[in-house]
């Protein structure tokens, strides 16, 4: 290196990140940050490279595990990252996300690997949609190659011709196991493959990866498409503490062959960059000991952002048309009405219009945000995502909700986390609609409800539609919040009608003291209720039988609640209810053990701090069976919830 | 020509489709339609359905426009005259009108003889609510009516020289049985002799009936029949007839209905009901069970433990359940013989 070499933006961005990830280091030997660190000494001009040309504010970056060196070049300094690792007033994520759970503006990472290149894909298909400026990069390790989600992402991205930069640093292990050993094939055809652009470049020259970068970086803000840009880097310390098993002498080699080291080694003024990053940095750390903590407080309110109206919420209303057709109905309004709803999920294009027809002629009228996808579950939860944390408001269809599992990373790892993981700044107003349940002879894979799954995922709004529910009204209202709602839609509601008149003997009951998604309760009218009925979803019509012949039959009537939302758990409705009657019955299409009822039934007992006769009603825990008989055998039916009834009235609770 | 109109049944559209919307009648209730023409349009999720007329004549309303129609029931039918068939429901077949009675107070209200206007503001009639008016109606009025005079209390009516003498009368009838035919029998068959019983009932000259038989209906029993113990005679629902000189073994049943589908569907569907003949000359052993709607021919042999369904030719004998003839009766003046088919049953 030449010493009259100009110490550049970049470089001298580089130096600090080394500076920052040799200071952070000591800090977690010395036991002052908690957890661990993945480090990127080796790899920051990478970051720094890149980042010279981008735009933070206005272009949006998906990061790993290994993302200090991209954060702090995003932040222009390591100031937030270090606040956010000693928990300081001012940190990224108020101490929420550590190391590797980072936001900041458009600037996201997360720790799981490869599950955040689907978000990647909706945040720039956003950026495309509102015609602005501006790309985003999705960065990938060597080591994310395995992950089906990077793959699914590529497709999306090339289908969608969004300006998205895939950035992969190749460091040439994943964790400790060398990449050859784990990625058959070359990764030029992988790009290929999906229709993505491909380039590759090394780090060895900080000048012509610089410039490079660059010229990538305009292709694909000009329009080119997705673009792969593999940089050949090196991972000089362990992958996270002192986990390193490779041989000593491929680590000294690694570290001669390192261009910042050699910059350092070579160039004074590199090296005297360095050392005062190093000191300042030691400065700052010293001074950051003294400021205040970040708020020491668990509240699991904090988890959701604020709810919205819940007037929201109403009973059935005189649109006597099928459930399907009403929220085909609030769809096609909701598009009219704004322009930030965006549809995707597998089969909508017309005139095929989604296989339940709830999105029947809706890529007619809005061709452009309604992204019929391919078969790809990940991509299409973590899209929406995306274009959730653009501040659109996509709405997702999981074509039966047993397809979920395939979605589950996406929901649990990603849309639920992220409001509390990044510090409460950040919402992902995204719906993904479950279409739910059995009844219909699908069998074992397209017959399930899947919601007791999510049920208390923190972070994670669960809401179920009923017949007694106003379709229309309730899904406005999942997508006009701003946390994320899983919308579970009984299948087996399509072709009915939503239910006007009260149950026979009881009326609605106004609601005071509303949750987000009040319940809906009826009461007899006389007040003698004996029992509290608790259900959702597909299963009024059963419990409605069954209270119909408990009333003419034996005279015995009951509180019936319909709940809303399913989780987090929020029934001040039911508890005040059983306080009442003692007796409560839940009823779930789900399978019996570990649904919604055990769940209500111990949290009712505990708010009320004694005894409560219940019985839980719920599918038999095995998979839903094909056969006419044998599906109508395994699911609940009217005679089990007047059994139900009949068992908790037998009882002295 | 038959009066009976054809009934406009809905369609099963898709797999997802219990019911269909009644979008449109294209033809007013009573008017005249022709074969094929489009007379209704139903909508199901997918499609919307154009419903033919399925001969010429006259079309009736039995569902309105919007209304739901479940799949297989009828909505519609075209009778062969413009006069509405006293057979249709009324349009739009609805419930009842006026409030829902539980059990409890129906049976209130029949035992009273109330009308149910007086409840016609409450959307569910409960016991208590009659119980309520009735007290407010005869708030003055006094006497034993609620409690029935002269009733003894259970140990009593053992106390009682009623019961006493009423069981001298048993010990003298059961003595005079042994003495006679050497039997016990049930103390209903003690009291009433079985040819008496079969003349009460209208059998032929010559049947006689065991008292403890359960017989219902419309029951037809010819000359020289012996109905045996512990038998149903089921014509409650339909005609049951059995021809001269057929015999009932002990414990056999001859139905006219079955709730075999009620049961079975959870009291959705209806109870099946169908007149039963047996001819003359059977032998129905022991145990049998002969469904609603069966018709068993002169001289057969029905082996005990059989349930017959169906019809059957004369001179069969008919075993198993399901039933099936296993081979042909001979009779041959004052002697009958039983040929068994071999093998495989060779029915017919």
């Amino acid at each position: 290196m030449s010493q009259n070499l100009a110490i550049e933006t970049f470089i001298d961005r580089a130096l600090q990140i080394r500076a920052s990830e040799m200071a952070m280091m000591e800090l977690l030997k010395a036991d002052e940050i908690h957890g661990t660190l993945h480090t990127c000494v080796g790899q920051e001009l990478c970051a720094a490279a890149l980042y010279d040309h981008l735009r933070p504010g206005t272009d949006a970056m998906f990061s790993n595990h290994r993302c200090h060196g991209h954060v702090i070049a995003h932040e222009a300094g390591p100031d937030g990252l270090l606040r956010e690792l000693l928990a300081r007033d001012g940190a990224l994520c108020l101490g929420r996300g550590g190391s590797q759970h980072l936001h900041a503006r458009r600037f996201f990472s997360n720790g799981i690997q490869g599950g955040i290149a689907p978000l990647g894909v909706g945040f720039a298909w956003a950026q495309k949609l509102r015609g602005e400026d501006a790309l985003t990069v999705v960065h990938l390790g060597d080591g994310t190659l395995g992950e089906g989600a990077v793959y699914e992402a590529m497709t999306f991205a090339a289908l969608l011709a969004v300006p998205l930069l895939f950035v992969l640093e190749h460091n040439g292990y994943a964790q400790s196991t060398e990449t050859a050993r784990t990625t058959p094939g070359d990764l030029p055809s992988r790009a290929a493959g999906f229709g993505v652009g491909f380039s590759r470049i090394d780090d060895h020259d900080p000048h012509a990866l610089h410039r490079h970068l660059g010229e990538v970086v305009t292709r694909v803000r000009s329009g080119a498409g997705p673009i792969l840009q593999v940089i050949d880097t090196r991972r000089l310390n362990p992958h996270s503490k002192g986990d390193d098993t490779r041989p000593p002498e491929l680590i000294q080699q690694l570290w001669r062959d390192d261009p910042l080291q050699r910059l350092i080694d070579a160039d004074d003024r590199a090296r005297l960059c360095y050392q005062a990053h190093r000191e300042n940095l030691s400065q700052r750390i010293a001074a950051l000991r003294n400021e205040p903590c970040v708020p020491l407080r668990i509240d699991p309110a904090d988890a959701l952002p604020a709810s919205p109206d819940p007037q929201a919420v109403r009973p059935a209303g005189d649109d006597q048309t099928r459930i399907a057709e009403q929220l085909n109905a609030a769809l096609h309004a909701m598009m009219a009405e704004r322009d930030d709803v965006v549809l995707l999920g597998e089969d909508l294009l017309d005139p095929y219009g989604g296989a339940f027809k709830v999105t029947r002629n809706l890529s007619t009228t809005c061709p452009e945000r309604v992204f019929s996808t391919p078969i790809a579950e990940s991509a299409i939860v973590g899209t929406a995502n995306g274009l959730a944390l653009a501040g659109l408001r996509p709405v997702a269809e999981i074509m039966f909700s047993d397809f979920a599992t395939l979605a589950a990373d996406q929901i649990i790892n990603h849309l639920a986390k992220f409001f509390y993981m990044y510090g409460g700044a950040q919402t992902c107003p995204a719906v993904v609609r479950l279409v739910s349940g059995g009844g219909r002879g699908y069998g074992p894979t397209h017959s399930q409800c899947m919601e007791s799954l999510f049920l208390g995922t923190p972070g994670l709004r669960v809401v179920a539609l009923s017949r007694r529910h106003d379709p229309g009204p309730l899904l406005r209202a999942a997508v006009a919040d701003d946390a994320p709602v899983l919308f579970v839609e009984p299948k087996r509601l399509y072709a009915q009608a939503p239910l006007l008149a009260p149950p026979l003997g009881l009326s609605l009951q106004p609601n005071e003291d509303a949750p987000a998604y009040p319940a809906l309760r009826y009461a007899p009218a006389d007040d003698d209720a004996e029992a509290t009925l608790v259900t959702f979803g597909g299963m009024t019509d059963i419990c409605e039988e069954a209270m119909r012949t408990l009333l003419i039959d034996e005279e015995i009537s009951c509180e019936y609640i319909v709940l809303t939302q399913l989780s987090p758990l929020d029934v001040p409705e039911v508890i005040d209810s059983v306080r009442r009657t003692s007796r409560l019955v839940t009823v779930e299409e789900g399978p019996a053990g570990f649904g919604l009822g055990p769940g209500l039934v111990a949290h009712v007992g505990e708010a009320l701090g004694r005894g409560v006769a219940a019985r839980c009603v719920a599918a038999a825990a095995v998979p839903i069976p094909a056969d006419r008989q044998l599906e109508t055998l395994a699911l609940p039916d009217a005679q089990n919830v007047l059994h139900a009834v009949e068992g908790v009235l037998e009882e002295d609770p | 020509m038959t009066d009976a109109p054809h009934y406009l049944t809905v369609p099963r559209a898709n797999a997802n489709d219990d019911s269909l919307r009644l979008l449109e009648w294209k033809v007013p209730d009573g008017q005249p339609v022709r074969a094929g023409q489009i007379v209704a349009l139903l909508e199901g999720s997918k499609a919307v359905f154009d419903i033919e007329s399925p001969g010429e004549g006259w079309l009736f309303h039995l569902a309105s426009e919007r209304s739901s129609v479940p799949v297989g029931k009828p909505f519609g039918a075209v009778a062969p005259t413009p006069d509405r068939p006293d057979s249709l429901p009324e349009t739009p077949p609805e419930q009842a009108a006026g409030p829902n009675v539980t059990k409890k107070a129906g049976r209130l209200i029949e035992e009273h003889g109330l009308g149910l206007e007086a409840f016609a503001h409450l959307p569910v009639v409960k016991s208590r609510h009659v119980e309520a008016y009735l007290r407010e109606q005869a708030p003055a009025e006094s006497g034993p009516a609620d409690a029935p005079a002269g009733s003894l209390p259970e140990d009593a009516i053992l106390q009682s020289p009623e019961y006493a003498s009423f069981m001298k009368v048993v010990a003298g009838l059961e003595e005079r049985m042994r003495a006679r035919h050497r039997r016990h029998v049930p103390v209903g068959a003690l009291l009433m002799d079985r040819a008496e019983l079969a003349r009460r009932l209208g059998a032929g000259e010559g049947s006689t009936i065991y008292p403890d038989s359960l017989i219902m209906g419309d029951v037809t029993i010819g000359r020289q029949c012996w109905i045996g113990p512990f038998t149903v005679l089921d014509g409650g629902n339909a005609p049951l007839s059995i021809g001269d000189y057929t015999s009932v073994g002990s414990g056999s049943q001859l139905y006219t209905h079955t709730t075999f589908e009620l049961a079975l569907t959870g009291y959705k569907a209806e109870m099946a009901v169908a007149e039963t003949r047996v001819g003359s000359c059977c032998f129905i052993a022991p145990e049998a069970m002969i469904g609603a709607g069966s018709v068993i021919g002169d001289h057969c042999f029905i082996a005990p433990y059989t349930h017959v369904d169906g019809t059957f030719e004369p001179y069969s004998i008919i075993a198993g359940s399901p039933g099936r003839v296993v081979g042909r009766v001979e009779v041959v003046r004052d002697r009958a013989r039983l040929h068994y088919f071999h093998g495989e049953s060779p029915q017919d």
